[in-house]
């Protein structure tokens, strides 16, 4: 390396001056930032968790946009336009080069749990990389808002619409009940079903309240309970919770078991002795096991067939399940109008840090930059030099010598500027100062005997 | 005008200047009485050589006699080479042969006793004829050539004492296979019998040049291959030395020497040299 020191200084020395003029020569540049909270477990989550639209564990609605879609270039350029209104009387090809060095200067950071996003802009312009930061902040906001509010819209016309057709194959239904009714006057009705379906939305939504009189409302739809019920649900739990810390054979376990199938076996029973007995029936079974009871009874009048006793039951089936569905709809019309009740307040988006205009550039000083261009440009002159010296093949130390070729290196011979090899023209001496002639009496009668640099020339 | 072979070794320039204020080399003195033997006492040859008030350049050249001086026993019964005889080479031209042979030389001038006699075989680039001005003279190729001269007529003495030079002669073109006949044996063991404690120094061409080196290696019993620090490749090192070890016999440490030539004063073995 040493003998590649002035390579060495020469590379170093024009690297430096490359790399510090290069960074000297950059302007200063400013970041300007903002922060925006995004609260995606909303308070009323809580509220609509049960009637929610996409489920139990998600939130009512999606919460906003990703950040991302702000740096497409449909909406970069109008971004630029409307901070520097004097970009849109570029071309195509410089509005193309613009936007893209404009998509560089944004940095949006990740998107983690805790809901903070943070929109960098950096810019030689500080009040201006401030202003791009607010805008892309407002954007993102807004953008959030309209696709959720849109989407909560779309998603309302679409329940309303399908409430209505629901509303009419209910109205239907209770029609086809009525007339088969009619028709076949033996038949009665199961307690709460064939009440009037309103038309109005507020009589619906009745349906599900169980304070709602018979008159304006189906029955409340109880399932029916059985003594054991209490005791079958809390062996449940217990042998849930016993499987949690023992094996299947525990003896615990093995127990509670027992006494579970035991219990069960006591409701079977009672199930089915309550069957000839009059009891609350289920949205689904109470028409038909009431219709069953009657024909059982004989209900005081002539006997029905059974194939309309069979079609009886089938269109009160149909009724119930329709009502169903009703209720799941209006349900999950409650949970949209929740959404939207809570996307108008505005509590989801909260700006933390408004973007400000930065006061200091993030760039270090120019003193750094100089110290940093000197240790890399020493760092590529050490590495040039390294492989230049790699690859010229030469030898320079007698150990290498000696490793390479074996044999001992008898001497070196230093190089001696001392040595001259060039003639030197004759002087005379009588024209030689004193003081200087022995020297130069020497130097001028080098052609005849001179003195022989280590010149290699031979 | 004519100097003491010890005031020359030590005056270093002093000794330049005083010949060189005769303006002419023919006067610096008859040849000198130990050389008559060997010389005619035609032209007299100049020596050049490194500054040798460089104290550190001077050590380094004495590291290099005496790491030949050690290996200068007495020739063995059957031995085919003189010990005395030295080879440098190198791998490629310009690398400093010739100046490794006159600062060689110039130290071996400081022991007592001890006659250096140069050859200068390099017959692309005679630098050694070039720079003793004995370019034009009657040299090396004419003995090997002419078999009515004989060895006074081509050794030179030098302004310094107890160096004498052998120029290449006129260029021929079967050079090389002239080094390979039997005068050139002749001319050796001529130098060496005229006086036991002869060194004789022949500056050869590149290794890789010159074929006729190989040939010279038969003859030495030494050879110094010198180095160019930051020059010379290593793979024309490695190819020099397979050359030399396939075709002149065995290269081992006892026969072949490494020289590092222009290499800055902090490798240099003599660190703390007064100046």
């Amino acid at each position: 390396m040493w003998l590649y020191r002035w390579f060495l200084v020469m590379v170093s020395v024009i690297s430096f001056l490359i790399i510090a003029g290069v960074a000297v020569s950059l302007p200063k540049q400013y970041d300007a930032w903002s922060e925006v909270y995004v609260d995606k477990q909303v308070v009323m989550a809580a509220a609509t968790q049960d009637v929610s639209l996409g489920g139990a564990s998600t939130t009512p609605a999606s919460v906003m946009i990703n950040p991302k879609v702000l740096l497409n270039d449909n909406k970069l350029q109008v971004t630029l336009n409307k901070i520097s209104p004097e970009t849109a009387n570029l071309s195509p090809m410089q509005m193309t080069n613009a936007v893209s060095q404009f998509r560089k200067s944004i940095t949006i950071s990740p998107i983690d749990d805790d809901g903070f996003i943070q929109f960098h802009v950096k810019d030689v312009d500080p009040v201006r990389a401030a202003r791009v930061a607010q805008e892309l902040t407002s954007q993102f906001i807004g953008m959030s808002l309209n696709r959720t509010q849109n989407d909560l819209g779309q998603t309302t016309r679409f329940l309303d619409g399908q409430i209505e057709t629901y509303k009419g194959l209910l109205a239907d239904s209770q029609q086809q009940l009525a007339n088969y009714r009619q028709a076949h006057p033996g038949l009665i009705l199961p307690g709460g079903i064939g009440g009037p379906v309103a038309g109005g939305e507020d009589s619906v939504v009745t349906i599900a309240a169980p304070s709602a009189g018979p008159a304006a409302a189906p029955a409340p739809v109880m399932p029916r309970t059985f003594p054991e019920d209490g005791r079958i649900a809390a062996l449940e739990g217990q042998l849930a919770e016993m499987l949690t810390r023992y094996t299947d054979q525990h003896p615990d376990v093995l127990n509670t078991r027992r006494e579970l199938a035991i219990q069960l076996r006591s409701r079977a029973a009672s199930a089915a002795a309550a069957v000839t007995l009059p009891a609350a029936p289920t949205v689904t079974a109470a028409p038909i096991q009431r219709m069953t009871q009657v024909v059982r009874r004989g209900g005081g009048r002539a006997a029905i067939p059974a194939d309309i006793i069979a079609e009886w039951g089938t269109l009160l089936g149909n009724d119930a399940v329709l009502r169903a569905d009703y209720q799941n709809l209006i349900n999950k019309q409650q949970a949209a109008r929740m959404s939207e009740a809570i996307l108008g307040s505005g509590k989801r988006f909260e700006i933390i840090r408004p973007a400000t205009v930065p006061l200091v550039s993030f760039m270090p000083p120019r003193s750094w930059l100089v110290g940093g261009a000197l240790v890399v440009a020493l760092i590529i002159g050490c590495a040039v030099t390294f492989v230049r010296a790699a690859v010229s093949g030469v030898l320079v130390s007698p150990r290498e010598l000696e490793e390479e070729f074996d044999l001992p290196v008898a001497a070196t011979v230093s190089w001696e500027p001392a040595w001259q090899t060039g003639q030197v023209a004759k002087v005379d001496p009588r024209f030689i100062p004193p003081f200087l002639r022995p020297r130069l009496a020497y130097n001028s009668n080098s052609s005849t005997v001179r003195l022989v640099g280590n010149d290699a020339s031979s | 005008m004519a100097t003491s072979k010890l005031e020359s070794a030590s005056a270093g320039t002093e000794v330049l200047v005083t010949v060189a204020s005769n303006d002419s080399v023919v006067d610096v003195g008859a040849p000198l009485t130990a050389l008559q033997g060997l010389t005619s006492g035609h032209s007299v040859g100049k020596v050049a050589t490194p500054h040798f008030d460089e104290s550190r350049t001077r050590e380094e050249f004495r590291a290099l006699k005496r790491h030949l001086m050690t290996r200068f026993a007495p020739k063995a019964e059957g031995e085919a080479n003189e010990p005395r005889t030295i080879l440098l080479t190198s791998a490629s031209p310009q690398e400093g042969k010739t100046t490794v042979t006159l600062g060689l030389a110039m130290s071996f001038m400081f022991e007592r006793d001890w006659r250096v006699v140069l050859i200068d075989a390099d017959m692309r680039s005679p630098e050694l004829s070039r720079r003793s001005n004995l370019s034009e003279e009657l040299g090396l190729l004419d003995y090997l050539d002419d078999d009515t001269l004989e060895v006074k007529d081509v050794v030179y003495p030098t302004n310094v004492d107890g160096v004498l030079i052998v120029p290449a002669g006129k260029p021929r073109i079967d050079a090389p296979e002239l080094i390979t006949t039997d005068r050139m044996t002749q001319l050796l063991k001529a130098i060496h019998a005229e006086n036991q404690r002869s060194i004789v120094l022949i500056d050869s061409g590149s290794i890789l040049a010159c074929s006729e080196t190989v040939s010279l290696a038969h003859h030495a019993a030494h050879i110094l291959f010198v180095v160019s620090k930051g020059q010379t490749k290593k793979s024309d090192i490695n190819e020099g030395i397979k050359l030399l070890h396939r075709q002149a016999g065995g290269v081992d440490e006892s026969r072949v020497a490494l020289v590092l030539n222009r290499t800055d004063h902090s490798q240099s073995p003599v660190r703390y040299a007064p100046r």
